[in-house]
């Protein structure tokens, strides 16, 4: 029996490898530059690519059952996209081959590039692929100028074993970014002269085309008890806001952060609802009632116990005030077991490719589509709930009597939520929150 | 019952084709969760009513469609030994509840509601698309949808 079982898991591991060979060729390897790195000639074979999908590759009509063949499509997608937009940025070598890397996704454009203070029109795409020093001042889900749109989730910040607060990133890509530019939508005024429906481009394998891309990256400030190693890091800006109340000037300091978690959302022809992968990094939190004795976690305290399970610090909210106690997160819905078996698949590829990859430190947690784009507005996503532990902390559910209960509207939900968003002028933004960060023209 | 049969019979009963109740990407799961509800000890079913119920339904289930509602009529609904359950099971799919078998049937006040079966399943009640509307506080509506003039389904 136990052989069976390993023929089994060895067949499978050889699957994924070839799937993602054929789909890396069949992609090519002159698709559009900006979503794609360089390679070297002298980099070590892998069945990983650096070019990114258009859309999801589905089973035959018929044959996909949605648990299994068609959520693996999906994952695969999700993994395809990771590892493209994680590749190295300037050209050295494969992912992960030398250590860590500064990857393709950290030189797109990041929000507060596109929507300026002043609204005028951001400067021209950057096609150099030079790794941006990050500018991390937003310390919720969504920038501080965005707290006025009406969100039914409780967020609030996340604060690691060290008394850090998470900080949070959104990029884009070139097709998003040329979108916002060509339609003018990067101030108010623009927005309101817009009256199109807002349709980002879409990804499409037909006619080989990306669509719009936007990256949510989630990052935690390196300190103690943090093991390096396991985390693609970079030196950031980090930005206190002031607190009058509490005597907090405005500050920066400069500092060591390592990625937690990845929200990547792909518009495609097959998912027009967005395809939308999240990834975290595998030291974040234990599974509910899960966690092992002695190991340290970013996000969880194993002597505290649960009495504060997933609840949103105290406010006010503001990283600059000492001495706060640091976020008690447990993740409620598990990692399902296909999605696990193909990132144990994926994390020994990375591991053929350098031991030390801290690339072989992030899983994908999940990816949720709509299953029926076109029945609804939503297009009836799956998974039904999904939550990320670094960016959606406080709504992954309810554990009431020792059963974790999920309700509509308030439990993560990425398609749910998204398509609430609007523009300025109060029309649905597609999927984006993105366009109400856009300033006034101030002339 | 299996779950076929309790997706069949829900069919005839509501009139909603079973690939609507439910779909072959199931991403809800609202029959396997309205049909657990028959078999939940606390909801007091008398076992010899829903084994009665489930031989009727297999006896005319193979009734060619235009005859089929007439069946139904005859064999379910005006059966009194089964007709309160096959209700239950409508008020399942409608309103996302189960009612107190005990109580009134007809009476739609909440002393009769027993439990709502789970948020998915009250905000996937068949009624608010009857009604062509929404759950209190839940809409998948796109921004907006409010200002638009509100549509019904086109009831066969």
């Amino acid at each position: 029996m136990r052989k069976i079982n390993t023929i089994a898991l060895l067949i499978a591991f050889a699957a994924v490898i070839v799937y993602l060979g054929s789909a890396s060729c069949g992609n090519g390897p002159g698709g559009n530059k900006t979503n794609v790195a360089h390679a070297d000639s002298g980099q070590v074979k892998t069945p990983l690519s650096p070019v990114l999908p258009f859309d999801v590759t589905l089973p035959p009509k018929g044959t996909g059952v949605l648990e299994t063949t068609i959520r693996r499509s999906f994952d695969v997608f999700s993994w395809d996209s990771f590892i493209a937009m994680c590749w190295p940025a300037q050209g050295h070598g494969v992912i992960g081959q030398f250590g860590d890397n500064a990857t393709v996704w950290e030189t797109w454009k990041k929000n507060y590039e596109v929507f300026l203070a002043n609204g005028l029109p951001p400067a021209p795409w950057d096609t150099g692929l030079q790794s941006k020093e990050a500018n991390l001042s937003q310390t919720g889900k969504t920038p501080a100028n965005m707290t006025f749109i009406f969100q039914p989730f409780m967020t609030g910040p996340l604060i690691d074993q060290n008394g850090q607060y998470n900080r949070f990133e959104i990029a884009m890509n070139k097709e998003m970014f040329d979108y916002i530019d060509t339609h003018k939508l990067y101030n108010i005024q623009g927005q309101q002269a817009f009256t199109d429906s807002v349709l980002f481009p879409q990804g499409d394998n037909t006619k080989k085309t990306y669509g719009a891309i936007m990256v949510k990256a989630s990052w935690k400030v390196l300190g103690k008890g943090d093991d390096t190693s396991r985390f693609h890091k970079v030196k950031a800006i980090i930005h206190i806001p002031a607190l009058a109340s509490r005597g907090i000037r405005d500050s920066s300091y400069e500092a060591w952060v390592g990625l937690v978690g990845l929200h990547i959302g792909t518009r495609t022809t097959i998912s027009p609802q967005w395809i939308w992968s999240t990834f975290e990094q595998v030291d974040n939190a234990p599974d509910l009632g899960k966690a092992v004795n002695g190991k340290h976690y970013n996000y969880y305290n194993v002597a505290a116990g649960d009495k504060a399970l997933n609840k949103a610090p105290a406010q006010p909210w503001n990283p600059g005030i000492p001495g706060q106690v640091p976020s008690q997160v447990a993740r409620l819905t598990p990692i399902d077991t296909g999605t696990q078996a193909l990132n144990d698949s994926i994390h020994k590829i990375l591991v053929a490719i350098n031991p030390h990859s801290v690339w072989q430190y992030y899983e994908l947690i999940g990816t949720q589509w709509p299953v029926h784009p076109t029945q609804s507005n939503t297009g009836d996503p799956f998974p039904v709930y999904m939550a990320n532990a670094t960016l959606e902390t406080y709504d992954q559910g309810s554990v009431v009597n020792g059963k974790i209960v999920y309700s509509p509207g308030v439990t993560s939900s990425c398609i749910g939520c998204h398509n609430a968003s609007v523009t300025w002028a109060g029309r649905p933004s597609d999927f984006t929150y993105l366009l109400k960060s856009a300033q006034s023209l101030k002339k | 019952m299996t779950l076929d049969e309790f997706v069949s019979l829900s069919a005839a009963l509501t009139g909603y084709p079973a690939v609507t109740l439910k779909p072959q990407n199931d991403t809800q799961q609202i029959a396997a969760t309205l049909f657990a509800e028959l078999s939940l000890a606390s909801n007091n079913i008398p076992a010899a009513q829903l084994n009665e119920l489930t031989q009727v339904w297999n006896s005319i289930s193979a009734t060619p469609p235009p005859g089929l509602p007439a069946a139904v009529q005859e064999k379910i609904i005006e059966n009194l030994a089964i007709t309160r359950l096959a209700q239950n099971i409508i008020y399942l799919w409608f309103f996302g509840t189960w009612y107190d078998l005990t109580k009134n049937p007809n009476s739609f006040t909440s002393p009769n509601i027993d439990h709502v079966v789970s948020p998915l399943a009250y905000t996937n009640g068949l009624v608010w698309g009857e009604m062509g509307a929404h759950p209190m506080g839940y809409s998948v509506g796109e921004y907006g949808y409010w200002a638009n003039i509100p549509t019904l389904p086109q009831i066969n």
